[in-house]
């Protein structure tokens, strides 16, 4: 269930260390902010969809989530277009790097594992003496580990609701707010009470923080795909 | 409970579940301007502190990003300044009615400042909601892009903030003590 997102393949982007991913996937959505001409909205383009070949992931994924960002893109448009009397270009411009971003965040998930993530935050997280990393990435596991089951109970109490005749799509904007703590309340009750019991276990197995030294371990190929992204930059400020 | 550090760091990981399944009951009951999706960092940040708040904050939208839908993802400095804002309040003046309309205040105006540069180099300030429309109308008077994207979300938030601190203090009532008195209130 939580793998949802992720498409399992075999490619090079899949390979490419998770930190390496981040980063990358940071600096071309800031990279983004360069475009100003249509060279440069080529030039990203045209890396995003090598990126999307070359990773293999399935394209009708991503379309869902430029389904997602469709209100937001016909918003631009309209709004662009009718009452801000902007130029064809600001509005392509505007509306490839909503997408471009989308898109690119989108690959990243999608050839990312989720237990892959834990790993790299913990990594990546600096000055570990003063930012406990270790307990960040473990809240990170524990909450994706109980995500599923407190989404099955939150399904068992809407049902619940629904079989004592309690339909809040037909109900009054009032009577909406009052039985908002009629949802929150069995699901937040249950993560109480899970809480504690695993950390009555967790105390009661001894475990402790462990002093690990994590490092950065970046193969061949991170450095391969880094000089391939300092070319891809090159050609932007270049085509500015 | 001996070890007061083993609970709260379960306690958070179960805000940060909230905080997702909270986008999810706003999606159910449908009401305007109300998100829920910080339910848990306020919580968080309210009964542990900052560090705790800010931590739960972060790990929310890149959960969310991972599991659910990736656009948020960029957001996740909001959801840090969040928890840090209502830690910092609750540390200084406990965490009350009082407290969490104040902090629900001071957070529709930090929210937006944060949010607003990031959807306005994201997608030029426009989200595809309603709002959009006071956008255009407030930049076509005049006004520059971001005080006109700033505006709306100001009082968006004033309403999702305010609420979600309220639950958030009827919540804590219902926690047993034996939870509560390790969490140090």
């Amino acid at each position: 269930m939580l793998n949802k997102l992720y498409s399992e393949k075999e490619s090079i982007v899949h390979k490419i260390d998770v930190k390496t991913k981040i980063i990358y996937t940071f600096i071309y959505i800031l990279s983004l902010g360069l475009i100003n001409n249509l060279v440069t909205l080529f030039i990203s383009c045209i890396s995003l969809i090598f990126i999307l070949i070359v990773s293999k992931i399935n394209l009708k994924k991503i379309s869902i989530f430029i389904k997602s960002i469709l209100p937001a893109l016909i918003s631009i448009a309209i709004m662009y277009k009718f009452v801000l009397n902007k130029d064809n270009f600001e509005i392509l411009r505007t509306t490839s790097v909503l997408i471009f971003s989308t898109v690119s965040i989108s690959c990243f998930v999608m050839t990312t594992k989720v237990t892959e993530m834990a790993k790299a935050i913990e990594t990546m997280i600096p000055f570990k003496t003063i930012i406990p990393a270790y307990e960040i990435s473990l809240m990170f596991t524990i909450s994706l580990r109980f995500l599923p089951i407190f989404i099955k109970e939150y399904q068992r109490v809407k049902k619940a609701k629904i079989c004592r005749g309690i339909y809040i799509e037909e109900m009054k904007l009032k009577e909406r707010i009052k039985n908002i703590m009629g949802y929150f309340l069995p699901v937040f009750m249950l993560s109480l009470e899970r809480a504690y019991n695993l950390a009555i276990a967790m105390e009661t197995k001894g475990y402790r923080k462990k002093n690990r030294k994590l490092k950065w371990n970046l193969k061949r190929l991170d450095y391969l795909t880094f000089y391939m992204f300092a070319g891809y930059l090159i050609l932007i400020i270049g085509g500015r | 409970m001996r070890d007061a550090k083993m609970l709260k760091l379960t306690f958070c990981s179960m805000c940060i579940v909230i905080n997702i399944l909270g986008g999810m009951i706003a999606n159910t009951v449908r009401i305007p301007l109300l998100f829920l999706d910080t339910v848990g960092t306020i919580l968080s940040a309210a009964l542990l502190g900052p560090f705790y708040g800010m931590a739960t904050g972060g790990l929310s939208s890149i959960l969310k990003a991972l599991v659910m839908n990736p656009k948020g993802m960029p957001f996740a400095l909001v959801n840090i300044a969040i928890g840090l804002t209502v830690g910092i309040m609750a540390k200084k003046f406990g965490f009350n009615i009082k407290t969490a309309i104040i902090s629900g205040i001071l957070l529709a105006i930090i929210c937006p400042l944060i949010g607003t540069p990031i959807a306005v180099f994201l997608s030029g300030g426009f989200v595809g909601d309603p709002l959009d429309i006071v956008v255009a109308w407030m930049a076509k008077s005049g006004e520059s892009i971001f005080v006109s994207a700033f505006v709306p979300r100001v009082f968006a938030n004033l309403i999702d903030k305010t609420m979600s601190g309220i639950l958030v203090v009827a919540l804590i009532k219902y926690i047993p003590s034996k939870i509560l008195k390790p969490l140090k209130v």
